[in-house]
């Protein structure tokens, strides 16, 4: 099949070929990524509303989320209150829809933080070797021996509860994974011949390093990314659970799930079901996105 | 082999002490004063001479009027005689509420992964004899949103489930398994199953797609070509190779789990390490709180190791310590 192309074949080739605009491009890749992967690009268009949601909470709420309405406590699902309300009558729709707002932003930072400095990292220690190489590999090593969750909560205990410092504590849980697929990308890398001729036509290791051994880096960061936006979502998610995120009035998914949701659980179940369902929802769209992504982007790293 | 186990746990300890440098460090770096937070958890209520005569006490005990590196030099040479420090909540040694705590662990860890690798081996193993069916794509679906499901959120849900439409209470707490063995498994079962479906997800996407790379091999042709059936191909001549690499998955997957157990053991009242930390953060009791990620480092460590022996054990291929060429 991989014969030599015939002469028509690439006179045909060398006639079509003419430089196509960026945009164009990038708008046939989307085409053919939503043809090749539909169920990614459904998980495309939920976390694409779900951002506009969160970005458009105080005009779709229908309602204050941290307002009472005295009449309507623990009510169950109408056509009032949607998604019923709380034991203070606030609406749960509202509440949630506001809640999205603190899931997205703890998880797009924090994986953004995470994954530079994991990449930052990886590159210095995969690009230098030696002895640089070796202690940054250790201290990865023990991070990565603390169970994500039990780093986390370790972090925020001594730095206190807020969403600064769910970050914070996110971003050293994503660091050393991270890392590790930038050092190996840039061992790998490291070894082609480019490379080489970087080096002796007099570049610096700065230059060789962002400009000609990163790139290679691109794909499997943004398949990883992907997938950590979900586990960050979570992770934020069974902190505030836990107590230890967001304070109160925010209206953290895991928050409801937890204080609200978990006392009066068998008088109004609806409180506990529908924050659960947002983030398993969310979860499950960024998963399938990054299972999408790295079939498009890696093919090594495909699943069949 | 036996160089190579060696190797191995000589390994493990660098990894344990740089652990405890940085868990150490970190409590120490705490914004604000590590005593009056500890106090402020304690919640003595006592006169203020009281709370002040704690303070002290604390303090001398944690050696802060040290340098940091000589504190940790002493806390090294604690740790190296089996001295952990005191729970400054309890004032009784944080190893020994870890040696409470740990087998409960241990029982809840194993049991979910029993009930991770009974759903995801079938699961998975349908799905790749049945490629591109429904079943296959429903099998799929089902793994990647157990993946996705948060565990907080279906431990919470099974009990108001069975609690609503059956009137089931499910039992919480913890009976020990010597004494009390059909409560325990009682008490024990929603646990592990809200723990093992989240592995499930993970285990049974790999089962799939290492099932599938393996049929496609010429020894399966070969094997349906001798008139063998689907059945015994895939048990018996496709699984072998198959479940290698779900071990490597299961070994990488363990982090998770034990990170899930202290989400689980909070739900269900689980008296093991993950609810025992969470407590420990709850009272500010941070030196078990460094007892505790200590131990759960060492616990993963070792469980790699374990699943490192393991892979050795299915695959006579690969052999450990011995330098190949």
């Amino acid at each position: 099949m991989l014969g030599a192309p015939t002469e028509t074949a690439v006179l045909r080739t060398v006639s079509e070929w003419e430089p196509q605009p960026q945009r164009r491009n990038v708008l046939d890749a989307f085409v053919r990524f939503c043809r090749r992967k539909p169920l990614g690009a459904v998980s495309l268009v939920v976390v694409v509303l779900l951002i506009v949601i969160a970005a458009l909470a105080n005009v779709i709420a229908p309602y204050d989320p941290t307002a009472p309405h005295y009449g309507a406590l623990l009510k169950g699902p109408s056509l009032q209150f949607l998604m019923g309300t709380d034991q203070m009558g606030r609406d749960l729709l509202s509440r949630i829809i506001f809640g999205s707002r603190i899931s997205l932003y703890v998880g797009f930072v924090s994986v953004t933080l995470g994954v530079l400095h994991g990449a930052l990292w990886g590159a210095i220690s995969g690009y230098f070797g030696g002895k640089i190489d070796q202690t940054i590999q250790r201290v990865m090593d023990a991070l990565m021996a603390i169970p994500f969750l039990v780093l986390a909560m370790t972090i925020v205990a001594i730095l206190g509860s807020s969403t600064r410092n769910v970050i914070i504590a996110l971003t050293i849980v994503f660091t050393p994974t991270t890392n590790r697929v930038v050092r190996g990308t840039v061992l790998a890398a490291k070894e082609n011949v480019y490379v080489d001729a970087a080096k002796v036509i007099g570049c610096r290791s700065w230059r060789i390093v962002t400009r000609h051994i990163l790139p290679n880096v691109f794909a499997p960061i943004l398949v990883v990314a992907t997938v950590y936006l979900g586990n960050a979502i979570i992770i934020e998610a069974s902190l505030s659970f836990l107590g230890m995120g967001s304070p109160p009035p925010d209206a953290s998914w895991g928050a409801i799930l937890s204080s609200e949701g978990r006392q009066f659980l068998e008088r109004a179940p609806w409180i506990a079901v529908f924050p659960g369902a947002a983030i398993s929802i969310v979860v499950l769209s960024f998963n399938l996105l990054g299972d999408s992504l790295r079939d498009v982007l890696d093919p090594r790293l495909r699943t069949q | 082999m036996a160089q190579y186990v060696l190797t191995r746990i000589a390994w493990v300890i660098p990894v344990v002490l740089v652990v405890s440098i940085l868990v150490f460090g970190l409590i120490r770096i705490a914004p604000g004063d590590v005593v009056e937070l500890m106090m402020e958890g304690m919640a003595t209520g006592g006169s203020v001479g009281s709370a002040e005569k704690t303070a002290a006490r604390l303090r001398a005990e944690l050696g802060l009027d040290k340098p940091i590196y000589i504190q940790y030099l002493v806390y090294l040479g604690g740790l190296v005689q089996g001295d952990f420090g005191k729970s400054v909540w309890t004032g009784r040694p944080t190893l020994g509420e870890i040696g409470k705590a740990l087998p409960v662990t241990v029982e809840l860890t194993a049991m979910s992964m029993m009930i991770a690798v009974l759903i995801s081996v079938p699961l998975g193993t349908l799905s790749a004899v049945r490629q591109d069916t429904w079943i296959d794509y429903v099998a799929r679906i089902g793994a990647i949103v157990g993946l996705s499901l948060p565990s907080f959120w279906t431990g919470t849900i099974i009990v108001v489930f069975l609690a609503l439409s059956w009137g089931y209470a499910v039992p919480l707490g913890y009976a020990t398994l010597m004494e009390n063995p059909w409560s325990n498994f009682q008490k024990m079962i929603f646990p592990s199953f809200v723990l093992g479906i989240g592995l499930a997800g993970s285990l049974a996407r790999m089962v799939r797609s290492a099932l599938l790379e393996v049929l496609r091999q010429e020894y399966i042709r070969t094997a349906f070509g001798k008139g063998l059936t689907e059945r015994v191909v895939v048990v018996r001549h496709a699984m072998k190779n198959a479940l290698i690499p779900v071990i490597t998955i299961m070994g990488l997957q363990l982090g998770t789990l034990l990170g899930g157990t202290v989400i689980v053991e909070t739900i269900f009242s689980v008296p093991g390490i993950g609810s025992l930390t969470v407590s420990a953060i709850q009272r500010r009791d941070f030196t078990q709180l460094q007892t505790n990620v200590l131990f759960f480092s060492i616990f993963l460590l070792l469980m790699n190791f374990v699943v490192d022996l393991l892979y050795s054990w299915m695959d006579p291929r690969i052999k450990y310590g011995t330098s190949e060429t």
